[in-house]
Parts: C-alpha cells; sequence; structure tokens
C-alpha cells in the first residue's frame, strides 16, 4: 500500500527519469568530444558523470549509478594516464550501454507508466533478427512484418554489410534470401561467410522466390532451418523464429512446498527458486487449503510424515475438492516410510521424491510433473485455433481478477474485441482463411501482451483482454498499439495477402461493480465502435 | 522527540529535493545550502544540532566546509555527518579523524535516510556515554 511519502518520492523519482535522456544524450556528446579533440577539457563531463553516479540510485535508477560510478573510476585513472587508450574504450562501453540500461530499468520501476505498456519487452531482451535482401520493399516488409511481433530487425542489402555488421553485434537470428541479385555470392554463400567468423551457431531461415532441388540443398548446407517460398506466410516465418529464438512462452511453474521443518522448506524454496520457479512454503498442512486457494500452485510438493497430520491425510482433504482434484502432488518420504507411499499413491499422491534429496533432482522430478500438469490445463482451458483461454475460463479468471482488484485497490480494465467484416472474410477467402486470420490475432495478442494479461476467445470472432492493474487510458494505449498492429498484419493466403482490422471497446472496473456490469460496458463500447466507422477503440 | 536542526550542503539541486522530501515529516528539520560559503554564513541564524554535508563539491568541499564552521565557537562540538559516493574504510576512518561521526554513502535510500541518521546519531551517544 502506497503512503503519501511513497507518492511523492515516486513524482521525484519520474520527474528524475525524464530528465534522464537528455542528460544522457549530453554526456554521449561531451565525451564524443572528447574523443574527437583530446585537447578539450574532460571538467564538464567528469562533473555530469559524478553527480549522476551519486544521485542516480536515490531516483531508484541503481544499474545506471552503477555504470556512471566506474566512468568515474576509468576517468580518475585517465586523469593520471592521459594516454591511456584502454581506459577511453572503456569509458566509450560503458556510454553504449547507457540508454539500454536506462530503458531496461524504467521498464523494471514504472510498471505502470505507458512506457512499460507500450513495450513488448525492454529493448535489452528483444531478439535480433538480421535480414539480408537486396530487395528494398520485400526487405522493408520483412521488417515491419516481423517487428510486428515484438522482434528487433536489421536489414543489410550486401554480405560485406552482413559481415561488418556480424564482427560487432551477433543477432539471435538470420533471415536470407537465396538470391542475392547483384551480387554473385548467393545467399547460402553469403551466410556461411558471415557464420563462418564466429564460434556461435546462429539460426537461419531462407527464403526463395522458387522451389529448385538445387537452392533447397544450397539453403540446406547453410544450415537453413527452414524454405519459404515468396510470397511469404508471415506467421509461419514468425512461429519458426519464436522457435528458434527460444522465445520464452511460458510462465514460470509456481510450486507449493509443505514442511513442519521450515529449515527444510526454505532450502527446498532455494534450490527451486534457482531454477526459475516461484515457491511459497508453509509448514502446517491446516494452512494448506487457503494457501492453495491464494499462491495457486502447479504442484505441491509435501513432506509424507508431518506430526500434526500426515501428507497422505492432507492430499484426502485436498482431492475433496473438485477443483482440486488434479494439482501434482509429490511427497518426500525416507525410507521407513515405504509402506506410507503405497497409502499415498492410492489417495492421489503422484511420485515420491527420498529424502534426503539432490538438487538436481528435485527440479527435474518438479518440472516434468509441472509441465504435464500445465499441458492438460491448458488442454482444457484453452481454445485450439488460437491458443487463447476459451470463453469459460475467460469469465472464471476474470472473477478472479476482479476479486484481486478489489482487494489491493489496483485498476483493472477489461477490452472486448471483435474483427471486422469476418463474415465477409469468409465467404470471400473461405472459412480456412477466417481461420488464419484467428490464429494470427491469438498470435499477436500472446507475443505482445504482459506475462500478467490474459486474453481469451470469447466466441466465433469476439476476443476478450484482461489488463490487471491498469486504468482505461493506458489500456487504450495498450490496445491501439495492437488495433495498429493488426491492421498492418498480412495474413497469407493462397493469392497473396489479406489485411483485416478489428474493433475494441474497453471499460475499467468501478467500485460496485459486478462482472457482467464490466462485461456489458466493455460490450456496448465495443458496439459504439463498430457503428462508429470499426478499426477503432472505444472507452466505456 | 526533539527537532534536530540539520544544516545541509549539497551541490546537486536532484540530490537536494530527494533528501528534503525524505526527511520531511520526521523529527529532522532540514535547511538546504548549495555551497559551502553560503552555509557558514548563515549557520549562526538556523543554529544547528547537526550538520550534513557532501563531501565531493566544486568550491569549497564538505572537510573544508565542517573546519571553517568549527571555527565559530558555537559550533565547536556540533556532530557532523557526510555523505559520499566512496566509502572505502580507509576513507571512512579519515572522515571520522576530521570530526564526523559517521557516513552515509552515495546514491542513498531516500527511504531509509531517516533511520541512518538515527543509527549514526544513536551509535555516537552510545559512545559519549
Amino acid at each position: 500500500m502506497k503512503t503519501d511519502k511513497q507518492n511523492k518520492l515516486k513524482k521525484l523519482q519520474d520527474k528524475f527519469a525524464s530528465m534522464l535522456p537528455m542528460k544522457l544524450t549530453e554526456i554521449e556528446v561531451l565525451w564524443n568530444e572528447f574523443l574527437d579533440n583530446k585537447s578539450t577539457s574532460l571538467s564538464l563531463f567528469t562533473n555530469e558523470v559524478h553527480k549522476l553516479s551519486g544521485s542516480s540510485g536515490s531516483f531508484g535508477f541503481k544499474k545506471l549509478g552503477d555504470i556512471f560510478f566506474r566512468i568515474e573510476a576509468e576517468l580518475s585513472s585517465l586523469s593520471l594516464n592521459k594516454e591511456g587508450i584502454h581506459h577511453q574504450e572503456n569509458i566509450t562501453n560503458y556510454i553504449k550501454k547507457l540508454f539500454v540500461t536506462f530503458e531496461s530499468e524504467i521498464a523494471i520501476i514504472n510498471k505502470n507508466l505507458i512506457v512499460d505498456k507500450v513495450k513488448v519487452r525492454d529493448s535489452a531482451q528483444a531478439s535480433l533478427i538480421y535480414v539480408l535482401d537486396d530487395e528494398k520493399n520485400l526487405a522493408e516488409d520483412l521488417k515491419f512484418q516481423i517487428e510486428n511481433y515484438g522482434y528487433h530487425v536489421e536489414i543489410f542489402n550486401s554480405v560485406d554489410q552482413l559481415k561488418m555488421s556480424f564482427s560487432k553485434i551477433i543477432p539471435n537470428a538470420i533471415v536470407a534470401d537465396i538470391r542475392l541479385s547483384d551480387h554473385e555470392v548467393s545467399g547460402p554463400a553469403a551466410v556461411i561467410a558471415a557464420t563462418s567468423m564466429i564460434d556461435e551457431k546462429v539460426p537461419v531461415i531462407f527464403i526463395s522466390a522458387h522451389d529448385s532441388w538445387k537452392d533447397r540443398l544450397e539453403a540446406a548446407r547453410a544450415g537453413g532451418e527452414l524454405y519459404l517460398i515468396k510470397p511469404i506466410d508471415y506467421e509461419e516465418l514468425v512461429n519458426k523464429l519464436d522457435y528458434l529464438t527460444g522465445k520464452k512462452q511460458q510462465k514460470p511453474y509456481r510450486v507449493l512446498i509443505v514442511d513442519d521443518m521450515e529449515i527444510l522448506a526454505q532450502k527446498h524454496a532455494a534450490v527451486l527458486n534457482s531454477a526459475g520457479m516461484i515457491t511459497s512454503f508453509i509448514t502446517s498442512s491446516n494452512k494448506l487449503l487457503d494457501e492453495v486457494a491464494a499462491f495457486m500452485p502447479d504442484l505441491i510438493l509435501m513432506d509424507l510424515y508431518m506430526p500434526e497430520c500426515n501428507g497422505v491425510d492432507a492430499a484426502k482433504v485436498l482431492r475433496q475438492h473438485v477443483c482440486y482434484m488434479n494439482i501434482p502432488i509429490v511427497f518426500l518420504s525416507t525410507e521407513n516410510e515405504l509402506n506410507y507411499q503405497l497409502d499415498a499413491l492410492r489417495v492421489g499422491g503422484d511420485d515420491f521424491l527420498q529424502k534426503p534429496i539432490a538438487d538436481a533432482h528435485l527440479i527435474d522430478a518438479v518440472s516434468i510433473r509441472a509441465e504435464r500438469f500445465r499441458r492438460l490445463s491448458l488442454q482444457m482451458h484453452c481454445d485450439g485455433l488460437t491458443k487463447l483461454l476459451n470463453h469459460v475460463n475467460f469469465k472464471m479468471v476474470l472473477e478472479r481478477e476482479i476479486s484481486k482488484a478489489k482487494r489491493h485497490k489496483l485498476p483493472l480494465s477489461i477490452a472486448m474485441v471483435d474483427v471486422d467484416n469476418f463474415k465477409a472474410i469468409n465467404d470471400k477467402f473461405g472459412h480456412l482463411i477466417g481461420d488464419r486470420v484467428l490464429k494470427s490475432i491469438g498470435k499477436l495478442f500472446r507475443s505482445i501482451l504482459r506475462q500478467e494479461d490474459i486474453s481469451a476467445r470469447y466466441g466465433g470472432e469476439e476476443f476478450g483482454i484482461i489488463l490487471p492493474n491498469t486504468s482505461i487510458d493506458n489500456g487504450l494505449i495498450v490496445l491501439e498499439n495492437l488495433r495498429k498492429r493488426f491492421s498492418d498484419a498480412k495474413i497469407h493466403h493462397a493469392e497473396g495477402y489479406l489485411s483485416a482490422t478489428f474493433s475494441v471497446g474497453i471499460a475499467e472496473l468501478s467500485p460496485g461493480e459486478t462482472i457482467s456490469d464490466l462485461i456489458n460496458h466493455a460490450d456496448a463500447a465495443l458496439y459504439k465502435a463498430k457503428s462508429q466507422g470499426k478499426n477503432c477503440i472505444v472507452k466505456y | 522527540m526533539s527537532t534536530k536542526v540539520i544544516l545541509y550542503v549539497e551541490d546537486d539541486p536532484d540530490i537536494q529535493m530527494i533528501a528534503e522530501m525524505a526527511l520531511e515529516d520526521t523529527e529532522y528539520k532540514l535547511h538546504t545550502f548549495s555551497s559551502g560559503t553560503d552555509a557558514i554564513e548563515q549557520a549562526e541564524k538556523i543554529k544547528p544540532n547537526l550538520f550534513l554535508l557532501d563531501v565531493m563539491m566544486p568550491e569549497i568541499d564538505g572537510p573544508t566546509t565542517l573546519q571553517k564552521l568549527r571555527e565559530n565557537i558555537l559550533f565547536k562540538n556540533t556532530p557532523a555527518i557526510f555523505m559520499t559516493a566512496k566509502v572505502q574504510p580507509e576513507e571512512t576512518a579519515s572522515y571520522l579523524s576530521l570530526g564526523a561521526i559517521g557516513v552515509i554513502s552515495k546514491p542513498f535510500d531516500p527511504l531509509t535516510l531517516p533511520d541512518q541518521i538515527d543509527m549514526i546519531l544513536e551509535n555516537h551517544q552510545r559512545n559519549e556515554n
């Protein structure tokens, strides 16, 4: 809960943050002036760096402050040895990191600010794709369509350009044309020339106007993971890029640990945390039901023998509840309790792990079971075509989010989205293409929305998005971003591409409102959007 | 809780703002000066019982400011706390030998600044008694 003081502090931080880009630019300019003319005085530069080194941390920019601190250290070494080239290089490198660090820190600090909303992931994390194609229009198209899904794309028209950039920054993946018309060096050869310069393996996708055996062979030899024929199916391309760049689709597993020995519970929690899982623990089973409801674990790790109530009985109580019938329960037991183990399996435990347990084994056992449970849940809860939540679960999740919002006094907005002229698309292009339109909306939502946002297929061509901790105005910004991206997306069909749009209605939860009120309001706003010409967003 | 009147010298306006905000509604009343010279001039008027001084400043630095303040018999024994980015143990020792009772490192966490000052003062009391 924010105190008055914290609010004031936040205002000061925001003010500081808004001045930072200008200050960072100034610092860069001052340093470049020095690099151009070594006789330039560094005193202004040093002062600015010193000030920011001492203040950034107080305004929440600790990492940025660290970089300034290091620049200060290099500066003092430099003042003792004016020729110190490597000190100068170090400073240049630190300065290069400033903007990226600023953006990643501000994204963390200001969860409610517009800046975080519109950015998919902070630019330090966006995957970098190099596109090698000298056909200008195609290259621009590729860049635009791929960036729509949250990537950062650089275009190269020639092998030399590609090689030069490769030596500086290695991309997460390459998309290359098989034929580069102006040059003798074909696409695959160019890719080999670039990637042979480095040790790392960079995945490659080739695109081509031709489907010849020769071209495909060369592509395969150059390590091509996919060969796409023009006109390009952008969805297929981005799906493969997601796979190749290892884009994390998953939320971390949530594990609830039940062990009467607190120190052991903490140890298990620490081990699982180190594997990226989110944990909670309780030391007595009478808190089990409350904690499961509040924490919503993917898996429960439970000590078999506990003084007040043993694991077997606790599991029985849990399984009495319909909604907890499927949560995996993994028991931890010692050898003496072998008989118990069989009992435990019978009442619905899923596995045994022997205490003491090796860290790696614990992580594996938990991951495998959590993964399986998740996949099952997804099947039950998701719409097969769009991979978004289905109607029933959307409403369940919305109920839950409304309670959370009321409890923590945080804003909550929802958006109802409806594809424009969907019937006409189906009539003109067929249902398969209509499905493809829906699929691409699903993909766009999953790629661009934050982890906490929830999107669902609400009806045939209607979607719902839940935006926790979001005011209606911030919601407008998020949806406008989505609306624009979708209207720009090119959806592939037999004769080329089609574009589609959707209309949106947004509503924010007001005190005392129920779930039906909220959905009705968003629907009313959606109706207005349709009557106002479609491809637009209306606030309730 | 007796009010502590603090003579605060800091040249960076951003840090001034955040320190003032941090100590609002606490028992510390801050009087801020952007330079040691101004502070020395006004010191008698505000009757501080604690000095909070930034170390690195353009015209006269923290330690020199303290030295000059102490030339006034009113402030011979007024406790002083330095604020500095460098907090190596040797440097802390050197500040203590200059008559400071403690050092607060920059950047400081605004939410805990009053507590940090509390701790230093308590420590000082304990040593005195």
